[in-house]
């Protein structure tokens, strides 16, 4: 009788037979679905996050960005914004932030704002990075599937080159900077 | 509103590929496959080390990798740790005679739980030993640790630390001082003088290292 026979490299292999074969999706192929965090009370309202995401230590330019959606009507309760933890809720607390989850591998990543499940705002300074391409990937997979995808940079940033990229599947948006 | 992802290290003595040959056990043992390698560059007036966007390439060697990398001024190796079914990405850039580092996560791994390790757990041990296999004298990560590809100074760090002010930066927060940096002594002492973040927790590691991390819940 034959023995198992073991793949090789090459092969695709079955992650019904063979754990080792039970891999992440590719970045750019995930089918993923948003899941929005369990919000306190006193949160509901955006400003009431907001400040509750300077307790945290947000940076200046996600503050500026929230501040900016919430005055443009884009945002219009407090779950709709990620956000760390406090230093009283560090160690104990319950994660804030809004989840995109794959059903394929499981894969999670963290969105900073979603308005509603097909829509989602990324807030953030462009650092180029495996972590940001990764993302632009996923982002532009999500535009494929018909999700409105927002990026909000600093206005000082819109010129760049990578922001040309962006701009092949998101609406781009730059938040002036208050200071 | 992201969980920070990047971690900074002193720069190690020594070239590129020998700092990636260092950490081959670890990477063996956590079940690291490389995926994509990328090339860093020196900007024109060397002002910065950036990351070249269209230079990904499929790969699963690292030694395919590096000798890709021959004329690039550095090499960022994407990995999956498929032991934990989450993404790690570490960077190498020359800088004279030594080699910059950095390390990325995916926003997952600084949260990953198990039934056997508590949240955090698994990135503070991971982080301990890449730092003590690099042989380096610093790592650092927190929101005080931006993205930058610049290896980390001790002077500053220390002037914080000794003042306390670093002891209450906000969390999460990692920091690991090599002995010959900071005294046990001393450092015994700058915790009894200051105050601390409650959460911010110090051990001092057999291999020749002062921790404070409030990465473990």
């Amino acid at each position: 009788m034959a023995g198992k026979r073991k793949p090789k490299d090459t092969e695709e292999r079955c992650p019904r037979t063979d754990p080792e074969a039970e891999t992440l999706c590719e970045p750019g192929t995930h089918s993923e679905r948003l899941y929005y965090p369990e919000v306190p009370p006193d949160e509901w309202h955006p400003k009431k996050r907001i400040e509750k995401m300077r307790e945290a230590g947000a940076d200046r330019f996600e503050i500026e960005a929230a501040e900016y959606d919430y005055a443009e009507g884009d945002i219009t309760h407090g779950k709709q914004l990620s956000r760390g933890l406090t230093p009283q809720e560090e160690g104990h607390g319950q994660s804030q932030m809004i989840l995109a989850v794959c059903t394929v591998c499981r894969q999670k990543r963290e969105i900073d704002q979603a308005p509603s499940p097909d829509r989602l705002v990324e807030a953030k300074d462009q650092e180029a990075r495996f972590g940001g391409t990764n993302q632009i990937r996923n982002n532009r997979r999500m535009a494929e599937q018909n999700r409105d995808v927002t990026y909000k940079i600093p206005e000082s940033q819109l010129h760049q080159r990578r922001t040309d990229t962006l701009r092949e599947f998101a609406r781009v948006v730059g938040i002036p900077s208050k200071s | 509103m992201s969980t920070p992802t990047w971690v900074r290290f002193s720069p190690f003595k020594g070239t590129v590929e020998s700092a990636i040959a260092r950490t081959a056990l670890l990477r063996k043992q956590l079940r690291f496959r490389l995926r994509e390698a990328a090339r860093l560059a020196w900007a024109r007036n060397r002002s910065k080390v950036e990351f070249v966007d269209d230079s990904l390439v499929k790969t699963n060697s690292e030694k395919e990798a590096l000798k890709r990398a021959e004329d690039w001024d550095g090499l960022a190796l994407s990995y999956e740790v498929t032991s934990i079914k989450a993404l790690t990405y570490l960077y190498f850039w020359k800088a004279d005679k030594n080699t910059g580092m950095a390390l990325e996560t995916d926003t997952q791994i600084p949260h990953f739980a198990s039934d056997q390790l508590p949240e955090g757990k698994w990135f503070e041990e991971f982080l301990c030993r890449y730092t003590v296999d690099m042989g380096a004298s610093l790592s650092a990560y927190g929101f005080y640790c931006p993205v930058e590809y610049k290896s980390l100074e001790a002077q500053p760090l220390l002037k914080e630390l000794r003042d306390g002010s670093l002891l209450l930066r906000p969390l999460p927060s990692f920091l690991m001082i090599a002995d010959e940096l900071l005294s046990q002594a001393e450092m015994a002492s700058i915790l009894r003088s200051h105050k601390k973040h409650p959460s911010l927790h110090y051990r001092h590691i057999d291999k020749g290292y002062h921790l404070l991390s409030s990465i473990t819940r």
